[in-house]
C-alpha cells in the first residue's frame, strides 16, 4: 500500500508536469518539468522524502531497463542512418571528449580560484 | 493455425515484457562475467532483441506493445530524480558556482561541438536532432529529441556510447587533462557521460560518485534550455 500511495504521488507530479508540457510553449519535456515540480515541492516540504523515496529509488534502479526498447527501435531507422554512421560515431566521440575536458577544466579553475581566495 | 498462434503470443504485451527483461538479465550476466566496460549491460540488452527480433522474424511493432510499458516508466522515473538531488543539497550550495558555471560550459560546447561537426560533414536534420541531447541522461535526451523531431534510435545510439567512452575512459582522461580535483572530475563524468559513466564513477571515489549525479539532473536541465536555441540555427 505505501509503494502504492508513493507511485501515485509521482504519476501524479507527472501528469501535472505534462500538463504544463502542453500549456507553456517551451520545449522543454513533461518529465524535466515533473522533476522540477517535484524538487521544489521537497524543498517547501509540502512533499516529505519518506513519502516519495522507496518508488522513486526503485524507479531508479530499473531505469537501465526501460531505454532497451527504445535502442532496440534502431532497427526500424538504421536504414536512414546507414549512410551517415561513421560521421555519427565521430561526431559522439569528439563531442563527448571535449566536453569532458571542458567541464572539468572549468571547475578546477573556479574551485582552485575560490580556495586561493580564502586564504 | 501458425498466424493464430503468432496473434496470440506476440502481439500481446507479455512477449515485449518477458524479451526486455531477458535480455538485460544476458547483458548484466556477461558484464559480471567479463568485467569489461565495453560489455555494458544495456548494450548487450539492446542487441540481444534486436538479433532475436531478426533472426525470430518478429516484427518490431509487435515487441513494442510490450516494450513501451517500459518506455511510459521514463516520465515518473524521471521526476524521481529529484529526488537523489535534495538529497544532495548540501554538496550542491556548497559549491554552487563552480557546479552551475562549469556545467553550462560543458554542455554548450558539446551542442556546439555536434553543431560545427555536422555543419562540416553535412549531417541530417532528423540525424542532428537526434545527436544533439546525446551527452543528458536517456530520459531527458528522449524528451528533447521528441521535442525537436529527432530519430530516437541515434539519440539511443549516442547517449550510451557517451556513456560508455566515460565509464571506460574516466581514469585515463583524469590523468591526460590533469583533472585531479574529485568535484572537478565529478562533473566532468555527470556532464559528459551521465549515468552510465557516473555509475563507473562511483566505484571509483564516493564524492566523484556524488558530484556525477548532481550534474546529471543539472545537465540535463540545462540541456533542455540550451538545444533548442542552438539548433534553431541549423
Amino acid at each position: 500500500m505505501d509503494y502504492l500511495m508513493q507511485f501515485g504521488i509521482i504519476i501524479g507530479i507527472s501528469f501535472f508536469g505534462t500538463f504544463l508540457n502542453s500549456i507553456i510553449p517551451l520545449p522543454v519535456p513533461g518529465s524535466v518539468w515533473g522533476m522540477i515540480v517535484m524538487f521544489i515541492l521537497l524543498c517547501f516540504k509540502v512533499i516529505k522524502l519518506e513519502q516519495v523515496e522507496k518508488a522513486a529509488d526503485f524507479l531508479l534502479s530499473i531505469m537501465t531497463v526501460m531505454f532497451v526498447p527504445v535502442g532496440a527501435g534502431l532497427i526500424t531507422s538504421y536504414g536512414a542512418i546507414k549512410s551517415e554512421i561513421f560521421k555519427i560515431f565521430g561526431v559522439i566521440i569528439i563531442s563527448t571528449v571535449i566536453s569532458f575536458f571542458i567541464t572539468g577544466k572549468v571547475a578546477q579553475f573556479i574551485i582552485n580560484m575560490q580556495k586561493g581566495g580564502r586564504k | 493455425m501458425y498466424s493464430e498462434i503468432y496473434n496470440n503470443l506476440f502481439t500481446n504485451g507479455l512477449f515485449g515484457i518477458l524479451l526486455t527483461i531477458a535480455a538485460f538479465k544476458i547483458g548484466l550476466v556477461i558484464n559480471k562475467k567479463t568485467k569489461l566496460v565495453i560489455c555494458n549491460p544495456l548494450l548487450i540488452a539492446i542487441i540481444v532483441v534486436i538479433v532475436f527480433l531478426v533472426i525470430t522474424g518478429i516484427k518490431y511493432e509487435d515487441y513494442y506493445i510490450g516494450g513501451e510499458m517500459f518506455q511510459f516508466m521514463l516520465t515518473p522515473a524521471t521526476v524521481a530524480f529529484a529526488i537523489p538531488l535534495y538529497r544532495q543539497m548540501s554538496i550542491l550550495r556548497k559549491n554552487l558556482w563552480a557546479i552551475l558555471i562549469s556545467v553550462f560550459c560543458g554542455c554548450l560546447s558539446c551542442t556546439m561541438t555536434i553543431f560545427i561537426l555536422s555543419k562540416i560533414w553535412n549531417i541530417s536534420d532528423v540525424v542532428f536532432y537526434g545527436l544533439m541531447p546525446k551527452s543528458v541522461t536517456l530520459a531527458i535526451a528522449l524528451g528533447i529529441t521528441e521535442e525537436l523531431g529527432g530519430l530516437s534510435g541515434v539519440t539511443c545510439v549516442g547517449v550510451v556510447v557517451s556513456g560508455i567512452i566515460g565509464a571506460a575512459f574516466v581514469t585515463v582522461f583524469s590523468k591526460i587533462f590533469k583533472i585531479d580535483n574529485k568535484i572537478a572530475l565529478g562533473l566532468s563524468v555527470g556532464t559528459a557521460t551521465h549515468a552510465i559513466g557516473t555509475s563507473r564513477a562511483i566505484q571509483l571515489d564516493e564524492l566523484v560518485g556524488a558530484m556525477g549525479s548532481l550534474s546529471i539532473v543539472i545537465a540535463g536541465v540545462m540541456t533542455v534550455v540550451i538545444v533548442p536555441i542552438v539548433s534553431s540555427f541549423y
